[in-house]
């Protein structure tokens, strides 16, 4: 390789490194994931913080109101929760329950019936 | 008596043949190369990036009744802007003593996988018998990969500047 053709290449790439570096992109730019920093992702060229998921911000939304429902829920549902837990009140609520299951196992009909069908009974009360 | 003598003689005739093929020497060379470049790709109306500055390490194996025909194997050392490490497996050709095309595939596996087709060309320039410096293009294009957002596709150019020898 004569040397003219050595300057030849030497300049190209020169002035190829040069205009690159003046018409990159910037650092908030990204090809792939990994050209963001951690905690965030790559989205249409940018380094974005990840969107929320719906249902979790849902949940996020509705977080004040959940806890009230939460809280709803424990008074009516949490009678069947906490049923066998220390006889509160709750349990008492329960109690209501119990004797209505009691009254149809003391049914003739379910006195007749067999074990198998008595626990059917149960389960679907 | 004479048909069987040449039947006996045409087979061991076969079996022997490949003895030719002990004459085949498999010729090992190594290449170190630091690479640098452009990328793009990606969305729309994203800008060229600055590629990342690679050193590639490379063994290649041919056999001497084929010298043109090499196949390659090279590691791949990202140390700029961040650590990669890949691996690339090549086929390449030389075209004349001083010029060598290749098409290949390159992979990188950490710290996230970006997978895709390779093509480069290669100039050298001869230092003695045995060793000469490459310099020359090479373009990736990565397809497929957990790095790679979904829906796109990243290209990458890079002037590849290293040295080859001759084992």
């Amino acid at each position: 390789m004569r040397i003219y053709e050595k300057a030849v290449l030497g300049a190209v790439a020169l002035a190829a490194l040069g205009f690159f570096a003046l018409n990159c992109g910037t650092n908030g730019d990204c090809l792939v994931y990994s050209d963001c920093a951690a905690g965030l992702t790559c989205a249409a060229g940018k380094c974005v913080p990840p969107p929320v998921a719906e249902d979790s911000g849902l949940d996020a939304e509705a977080s004040g109101d959940g806890a009230a429902l939460a809280s709803d829920a424990d008074a009516s549902g949490d009678a069947d929760a906490s049923s066998d837990a220390d006889g509160s009140t709750v349990d008492g609520t329960i109690e209501t329950d119990a004797p209505m299951d009691g009254a149809t196992n003391d049914s003739p009909a379910d006195a007749d019936a067999s074990p198998s069908e008595a626990s059917d009974g149960s389960s679907g009360g | 008596m004479a048909r069987v003598l040449a039947c006996v003689a045409v087979i061991v005739a076969l079996v022997v043949a490949p003895r030719v093929a002990s004459a085949q020497q498999y010729l090992l060379g190594a290449s170190g190369e630091l690479a640098s470049g452009v990328e793009g790709g990606g969305s729309p109306g994203v800008p060229l990036q600055i590629g990342r500055t690679r050193i590639r390490l490379g063994l290649d194996l041919r056999v001497d009744e084929f010298p043109k025909d090499i196949y390659g194997l090279g590691l791949i050392l990202d140390i700029e802007p961040r650590a990669s490490f890949g691996l690339d497996v090549r086929y390449m050709r030389r075209l004349g003593p001083k010029f060598e095309v290749s098409v290949g595939a390159i992979g990188y596996l950490m710290p996230a996988t970006l997978i895709g087709p390779s093509a480069s060309l290669s100039y050298r320039i001869p230092l003695s018998p045995v060793a000469a410096v490459t310099v020359g293009p090479e373009l990736n294009i990565y397809v497929l990969g957990s790095d790679l957002p979904d829906g796109t596709v990243v290209w990458q150019g890079l002037l590849q500047v290293g040295i080859h020898a001759d084992l």
